[in-house]
């Protein structure tokens, strides 16, 4: 973990946090508040 | 009768009447109601095992499935769970642990008709997670969590490993599995590399002996269903599985038992999940592994048991890595008298204390400490300091320490842990180690007291009499007393 980076869903706004890993991974991101999985490229705001 | 969470909770009701509640008002624990609820409690101090008799289920409906919380809080319900003295301290339960842990117990394989377990199972297209009132825990995590101890055998030697993992219920037959790179992820791997399923079962309730050998961290070849029958002080009852017959034994009187399989070269996204250290684990896939259930076990009238953390004091977690450390730091320094590694420090700073024969032995026994995973700061102290005592540690800090020759800050070149969110490393951590012990090649200024021969002559109760005593209240705002 470490290092959290923080993402917000293209959906909801809300953000959430994610390991540094999963930037470039492929892997969708799930939004913990919403439901929705989604790819990095979608989410309006991503703070590393 | 075998020991189980129902007899667990029969001594706490015989032995501490007011520990255990029913909540008898329908609750939504997907819903934070059961967090609120102790949370609330928490916030008083006050850590009841509490069985909520209508929580919904993750259907949205009262099923037959209860819930229990807190079973693993408090020093006094460990004692009883461990048949130990009411006043054995912490230290002393440390060392009872020890003694548990080699004198192993190998478990017994009792028929399904003996197996209160084996009262109902759901199979195959029957499986349904969702009849089980599974909670969300904390704000953002990424779906409802199991946190218990997730068994499985490996291969070559045939031992079993009981570890916890958290697992995110993703539908009704699948969770995501997190795992640290230690045991139960070395046999995935394993399994893994053979591209074969690797069968695993999770018990969700058991008498708090079985989780306390589950957090079992000697080595591998030690198989962990003999430790937790060191625990139990009785052999742990086995029976074979639903899906894998005599290939994986699960326990018999546990209240429910999964049953499945983590599926090779597959990584699922799971969290946040609010941890262990009280802070949201960011989500993650690299050792998250898809577990798919092919089976439910569980008794009539079974209750589902969770932990919410970091609430309260858990002994049952944190004394058999006490006594891990402590047995690791006497091998380093005979010395040694007390490990303390509880609470919110989440296995990051541990204190230890010591008769110092020599200087040096701080050091050594802090290197001892720094072998076990998550161990990031060690605080060394003199044998007078109570190191489950925040006042002691922090005035022992104050008055025997120089920072420039007490503290030594140790490059990041340990293998840190993933829930530490602090580390600015993947992995890796730096370390701090504080000597707090008086020195011995100098004169230090004793620490000041009442002489022994005046506390032996003056009888408190001569001078404030018991009926005045005991309308004197406890100053509880007085936390640095």
């Amino acid at each position: 973990m470490g290092q959290a980076v923080e993402v917000t869903c293209p959906t909801c706004k809300k953000i959430f946090v994610v390991n540094p890993h999963m930037l470039g991974s492929g892997m969708d991101f799930h939004c913990p508040f919403c439901n929705l999985y989604f790819p990095e490229k979608d989410s309006p705001k991503i703070r590393k | 009768m075998p020991k189980s969470l129902r007899t667990f909770i029969e001594d706490c009701q015989r032995e501490l009447p007011g520990e255990v509640i029913h909540v008898t008002k329908e609750v939504n624990p997907a819903n934070y109601d059961v967090t609120a609820i102790i949370k609330y409690l928490g916030a008083q101090k006050r850590f009841p095992i509490i069985i909520f008799d209508k929580p919904l289920n993750l259907n949205g409906k009262v099923g037959p499935i209860k819930l229990t919380m807190n079973c693993e809080i408090s020093q006094g319900k460990t004692q009883i769970a461990l048949g130990m003295s009411r006043t054995a301290t912490r230290p002393e339960m440390a060392e009872r642990c020890l003694e548990m842990e080699e004198h192993r117990v190998p478990p017994t394989i009792v028929s399904k008709k003996d197996a209160p377990v084996k009262e109902n199972t759901m199979v195959g297209k029957d499986v349904d997670l969702y009849e089980i009132p599974i909670m969300r825990h904390h704000e953002m995590d990424g779906g409802p969590y199991i946190v218990l101890s997730t068994i499985t055998r490996d291969k070559k030697s045939g031992i079993y490993n009981c570890s916890y993992h958290r697992m995110e219920v993703k539908s009704k037959n699948m969770t995501a599995l997190y795992a640290s790179p230690r045991h139960l992820w070395r046999i995935y791997r394993d399994y893994e590399s053979r591209n074969e399923e690797m069968p695993v079962a999770t018990v969700l309730g058991h008498h708090p002996a079985f989780h306390m050998g589950a957090c079992y961290s000697g080595p591998f070849e030690v198989s962990e269903y003999d430790v937790i029958g060191g625990y139990l002080g009785e052999p742990l009852r086995l029976v074979p599985s639903e899906t894998f017959g005599d290939d994986l034994l699960i326990p018999a009187d546990a209240e429910i038992v999964i049953e499945g399989v983590l599926i090779p070269n597959k990584r699922v996204v799971e969290g946040p999940f609010g941890e262990a250290p009280g802070y949201l684990g960011p989500q993650r896939y690299t050792t998250c592994a898809e577990y798919q259930v092919r089976a439910i076990n569980y008794r009539n009238g079974a209750m589902y048991q969770s932990v919410i953390t970091p609430e309260g004091d858990k002994p049952w977690m944190d004394l058999p890595r006490e006594g891990a450390y402590l047995r690791r730091c006497r091998e380093a320094v005979p010395g040694v008298t007390a490990v303390c590694k509880q609470g919110r420090h989440a296995h990051y700073n541990v204190f230890i204390s010591m008769k110092k024969m020599s200087e040096g032995d701080p050091g050594r026994a802090a290197a001892a400490a720094l072998t076990f995973d998550h161990t990031k700061n060690v605080f060394v102290f003199d044998d007078d300091i109570d190191v489950f005592n925040p006042t002691d540690i922090l005035w022992a800090i104050a008055t025997r320490v120089q920072p420039h020759r007490q503290v030594s800050i140790l490059q990041p070149l340990f293998r840190g842990n993933f829930l530490d969110p602090s580390l600015v490393d993947e992995i890796k951590t730096s370390g701090m180690i504080v000597d707090a012990t008086r020195p011995l090649d100098r004169p230090f200024s004793p620490v000041s007291k009442c002489p022994d021969e005046a506390m032996a002559r003056i009888k408190l109760e001569d001078y404030v009499p018991g009926e005045v005593l005991q309308h004197i209240p406890m100053d509880r705002t007085t936390y640095w007393a």
